[in-house]
């Protein structure tokens, strides 16, 4: 739950999300607390209040080991086979005591996996929003960071806490920690002119697209999945109808059950669009839902809040991922910005005249920027001049 | 696309279990026999009567799996439960003449041990809390440690303590209440950035 205004004690304390950071902070649980209190200072004495008593009852807990929930189980087990388990007293307990807090806890949290059915994050306090500048960046949930100078990476997220890092040939495994108290938070950025894909523990296939950045947990351990995407993805969602998986944008969040499609949500753009290739997906704004069938797009204008819905080339869409463009009758002006975010250069032009072009066809990304460029200019009268890494696109008379 | 229906997990992972699903089984003993025990220390200091009241549970509903009706709260079935066993148990021994729900200890009192706390204002603060803890009542103790640390409803502590919603939600409200009145006001002054060290001033 995102924090409210005004609270007083009572209500910190019957909030669970604030009980769950009193006894279990995490660093993204301290931001929204710490960011919290900034807006409402005056709110500072209440919170305190009531962490301290959150924190004064969950003091004096007792604590099982691992050895006693072991032992208890193996009479459970033997007193269920034997039959008779009213007269099989249990003799002697080992005993452990003296172990308190600090076991307590983390037993209790290891065991309390239902977290609430909807997983409510501040995306935006955990962004990392530095400049995410010229290399693909890994945030891993206690801030710390890798970078890749490749032009692509492909992480894959295993049930068992690795993740493997393909670059090229190379691949490189890391061990993640593996704590299922709470839920780990890593951030992939791609800036402009690299691409990549994650594959997430759930087998979920994530590709990213140039200026991009997602944010999504290292394991799902809720009743739900829930990724955060800035910019577009391409997503093939493995099935699992008991647990629905979220994509979270600025703008609109989308729910599916297991289906492959595409979401595109740039800052920079002025609307939001999802298209879908399978399955059935459930795209919710502000003020409406609509429910998508394959072969649609739907867009939402960030402006008027309105989205449409129609059918279209989906292929079109998605077709960045395998290095492709597909443009059918697609304003040259359109087909300028992707290739802009795509090769992450400049390209500028003046006569309005290019507003009212469009162009079909196919273009290879694979191929540099100047080549894709060239295409273009064989097929519409246009041709362009490389200026100090800006390139000047001018209509032919 | 209709109307949606979100299918519990406890649900099934009790379907699975009267079917006799050992899996489901054990998880349901690992995924709650620590808060059980912790809930169950509280009524009596004799863990070693807490552990076999744990495992009584856990025998009967092998025992009776067969017979038992779909439930979609394991949580609140178990910590039922557990307290009619350890009423029992606390009855056979003799301790306590016809002890009853009503008429139960609640053991709940805030640790002061040193090496626990932050600072020596901490320490004295949490002395405080704990004398503030003396005056409630067993069934305010216990209505308060079941809604914020089993973090059980309103509802399912009404179900556990055989009272109605509103007599719960009183007993929570007025003990927190008294709680409140003893904290001293100037004694607030918690460390909120854990871990940021006093800088020197010199």
């Amino acid at each position: 739950m995102k924090p409210s205004i005004e609270r007083n004690l009572f209500e910190f304390i019957h909030d669970p999300s604030f009980i769950d950071w009193v006894l279990n902070p995490t660093a993204i649980s301290d931001q929204v607390w710490e960011k919290y209190l900034r807006e409402n200072p005056t709110r500072k004495k209440e919170l305190e209040r009531a962490r301290f008593l959150i924190k004064g009852f969950a003091r004096n807990e007792k604590s099982l080991s691992d050895k006693e929930v072991s032992e208890i189980w193996d009479k459970i087990e033997h007193s269920k086979n034997s039959g008779s388990a009213r007269f099989l007293k249990l003799r002697k307990w080992s005993v452990a005591a003296g172990i308190l807090l600090i076991i307590g806890l983390s037993g209790w949290f290891i065991t309390r996996t239902n977290p609430k059915d909807s997983i409510s994050i501040d995306y935006q306090s955990i962004a990392i929003t530095s400049d995410p500048g010229t290399d693909i960046k890994l945030v891993f949930a206690n801030h710390t960071q890798q970078t890749f100078t490749s032009k692509e990476v492909n992480l894959k997220y295993n049930q068992d806490g690795k993740l493997e890092a393909k670059t090229g040939k190379q691949v490189q495994t890391e061990e993640l920690n593996k704590s299922t108290e709470i839920i780990q938070m890593n951030q992939l950025m791609v800036p402009r002119g690299k691409r990549s894909s994650i594959e997430l523990a759930d087998g979920t296939k994530l590709w990213l697209n140039s200026g991009s950045h997602a944010i999504y947990p290292v394991a799902f351990t809720g009743k739900s999945r829930e990724i955060y995407i800035e910019g577009e993805g391409y997503l093939e969602v493995a099935h699992d109808a008991l647990k629905p998986f979220f994509v979270v944008t600025d703008h609109i969040k989308v729910k599916v059950l297991g289906t492959k499609f595409d979401i595109s949500a740039y800052k920079d753009d002025d609307h939001v669009s999802v298209v879908l290739l399978e399955g059935s997906v459930q795209a919710s704004s502000p003020i409406e839902v609509q429910v998508m069938k394959p072969n649609q797009i739907l867009n939402y204008q960030k402006l008027t809040k309105k989205s449409t819905l129609e059918n279209t080339n989906v292929f079109e869409y998605v077709a960045w991922k395998d290095g492709w463009m597909l443009c059918n009758k697609e304003q040259i002006q359109s087909i300028i910005r992707k290739l802009s975010r795509y090769y992450d250069v400049k390209i500028n032009y003046t006569d309005l005249r290019i507003n009212s072009m469009t162009l079909t066809g196919k273009l290879d990304l694979k191929n540099n920027c100047e080549d894709v460029l060239k295409v273009i200019c064989a097929t519409a009268p246009l041709k362009f001049t490389i200026l100090n890494n800006t390139i000047s696109l001018i209509a032919k008379d | 696309m209709g109307k949606e229906y979100q299918i519990n997990s406890d649900t099934i992972l009790w379907s699975d279990f009267i079917k006799g699903k050992e899996d489901a089984f054990r998880i349901i003993y690992n995924n709650h026999v620590h808060s059980l025990f912790r809930f169950g220390c509280h009524f009596t200091t004799n863990e070693a009567l807490v552990k076999d009241c744990i495992h009584d549970v856990f025998i009967e509903l092998a025992k009776y799996r067969s017979r038992l009706s779909v439930t979609n709260n394991i949580k609140l079935y178990l910590f039922k439960s557990l307290k009619r066993k350890i009423i029992k148990s606390l009855n056979v021994g003799g301790i306590f003449s016809a002890l009853d729900s009503e008429h139960l200890p609640f053991h709940y009192s805030i640790s002061v041990e040193e090496e626990l706390v932050e600072s020596e204002s901490e320490l004295i603060r949490y002395k405080q809390l704990n004398k503030a803890m003396d005056t409630l009542s067993p069934r305010q103790k216990e209505a308060i440690y079941l809604k914020f640390i089993s973090e059980l409803s309103y509802e399912e502590i009404g179900l556990v303590m055989k009272l109605n919603y509103q007599s719960t939600r009183n007993l929570v409200f007025r003990g927190l209440e008294k709680l409140r009145e003893s904290f001293p006001n100037n004694l607030f002054l918690l460390f909120l950035h854990r871990g940021s060290k006093p800088r020197n001033l010199t």
